[in-house]
């Protein structure tokens, strides 16, 4: 019997003592886990700084050039009529080698142009009464 | 030929005794389980060889110099195994889940009851107080845990302790969906819980292994080992820039150790010191312990409830123990069953971890009440 009492103590002071630090680590864990989403926010409120926003936008708009409104960009570099003419071939040649891998070699449209055959037999369809056979 | 040729020869033969013939026998049983059921094979295939090898007559592997003493005596006398299993398991977790939602460290908590309740039935049934609280520690689900509080409190129950430990591990699917159905009603099954994915940022994923270690081992310093080695394996893991030491530690360490403590486990299964009453009576109270923990755990969720605005399906309460990812695993199973589209395994997985790091404090909590 003086064991038994010596093991309901254990158990009461071993799971008292067990919930305590785990308590103790649940209510910590949440505290840092609230001040980390606070930083988080923070930072996420906080605006881009400008230098990035400005290369972001100049990146935008040099996507949207053609090759040779990049070029004229450069200030430092101004090609000459012949280099330039070249350039806007190759470009071209490139462009119509895309096309012609990209595409069937009949094709006289470009991708997108048209609808496709299924796309447009469905669109025809839908166009017609439906009628019971 | 004179008969002191033959002698030796047959040696083998004539000293074979039926508790060591029995022994081998269970040491096939395991390797059986292992190989055929697959319960724990990591673990029970070396335990079985190591028990196998140690029962065979006159075996030198179990002698002063034999591999299976020199192993025993390397890893296991000096907790050093265990605590190596731990850095690998640290390596291996995620505590995710339990950190986007630090409540279910009650339910680890209330999930190591079994580890009391287990104590106190073994101290009716006999055994002394440092016995009680080794047999009491199966109730951790946690086998490295298992090994390291019962070689220090009890060494001469280490086999049947690490072999109820793992053995019942591998049988949580079976042991607690009867418990699970018994305690709760179909109401409370078909509880569904909301989950919302919470950004954890990499600073708290971090300085969570580093704050756990500093607070445990201050407020429980004999856990230090024990959570000192798990939250290592875990930082590294977290902090994403010692990939070959996470990698090393969660494979070839945790392998090679594996094999070496199964291995040392086996051999303390010899036939004179495992064929003993007290063997029956820890395999049965290693399934109360289990018991009890899935009880213990349902019943605080259900208890949770009475008090909070949020219900809380008591069926992950049942996850609250260490056995990972297994016991996550069977309370999402018990809940679909009724449910189908009743999903809690984020928020059992966040209750298993839990369990985990739980189980280790209740071994330290043990060990500091105990030992003198």
């Amino acid at each position: 019997m003086e064991n038994l009492g010596t093991g309901i103590t254990l158990t009461v002071v071993g799971m008292g003592l067990v919930f305590a630090v785990l308590i103790l680590l649940a209510v910590l864990i949440a505290v840092g886990m609230r001040l980390g989403d606070r930083a988080g926010d923070r930072a996420a409120r906080q605006p881009a700084p400008e230098s990035e926003v400005q290369q972001t936008h100049s990146a935008l708009t040099l996507h949207r050039l053609t090759p040779l409104e990049r070029l004229g960009d450069q200030s430092d570099h101004q090609p000459t009529a012949d280099e330039l003419a070249a350039i806007t071939i190759a470009v071209r040649v490139h462009q119509i080698v895309r096309r012609k891998q990209a595409a069937p070699a009949m094709r006289t449209h470009q991708p997108g142009a048209l609808p496709s055959r299924w796309l447009a037999i469905g669109r025809a369809r839908q166009n017609q009464t439906w009628q019971r056979r | 030929m004179d008969p002191t040729t033959i002698t030796p020869l047959v040696q083998g033969i004539v000293s074979i005794t039926p508790g060591a013939a029995l022994m081998i026998a269970v040491g096939g049983l395991l390797i059986y389980l292992a190989i055929a059921r697959e319960y724990e094979p990591m673990l029970l295939l070396p335990i079985g060889a190591g028990a196998i090898l140690a029962n065979l007559p006159l075996s030198p592997l179990v002698g002063p110099d034999g591999l299976l003493n020199i192993l025993y005596q390397a890893g296991v006398g000096n907790e050093l195994f265990p605590l190596l299993i731990f850095v690998g398991i640290g390596a291996m977790t995620d505590f995710g889940p339990l950190l986007e939602n630090p409540k279910m460290l009650l339910l680890g908590a209330a999930g190591q009851f079994g580890i009391f309740g287990t104590l106190l039935l073994a101290l009716l049934l006999g055994f002394d107080v440092n016995e009680a609280a080794s047999i009491g520690i199966i109730g951790a689900i946690d086998g490295p845990t298992s090994i390291y509080v019962s070689s220090r409190l009890a060494p001469h129950l280490l086999g049947p302790i690490a072999v109820a430990a793992y053995s019942y591990m591998s049988l949580v699917p079976v042991i607690q969906p009867p418990i699970m159905r018994l305690l709760t009603t179909k109401g409370e099954r078909h509880i569904r819980m909301q989950y919302t994915q919470r950004t954890i940022s990499r600073r708290t994923r971090v300085s969570f292994p580093i704050l756990v270690t500093i607070i445990v081992g201050v407020l429980v310093p004999m856990a230090t080992p024990l959570i000192g080695m798990l939250m290592l394996g875990n930082l590294m893991r977290e902090a994403g820039v010692v990939d070959r030491l996470t990698k090393t530690s969660s494979n070839e360490i945790a392998n090679v150790v594996t094999l070496f403590l199964g291995l040392a486990i086996g051999s303390t299964m010899q036939a004179e010191a495992f064929l003993q009453l007290d063997t029956l009576a820890i395999l049965a109270l290693g399934i109360g312990a289990f018991a009890l923990d899935t009880a213990a755990g349902l019943l605080f969720a259900k208890l949770l409830n009475l008090f909070s605005r949020v219900k809380i399906n008591p069926l992950i309460g049942a996850a609250g123990i260490s056995a990972f990812p297994m016991a996550a695993r069977v309370a999402q199973k018990v809940a679909l069953e009724e449910d189908f589209e009743n999903f809690l395994l984020m928020h059992a997985m966040g209750a298993n971890t839990a369990g985990q790091i739980a189980s280790v404090i209740a071994g330290g909590v043990v060990l500091a009440l105990l030992t003198r």
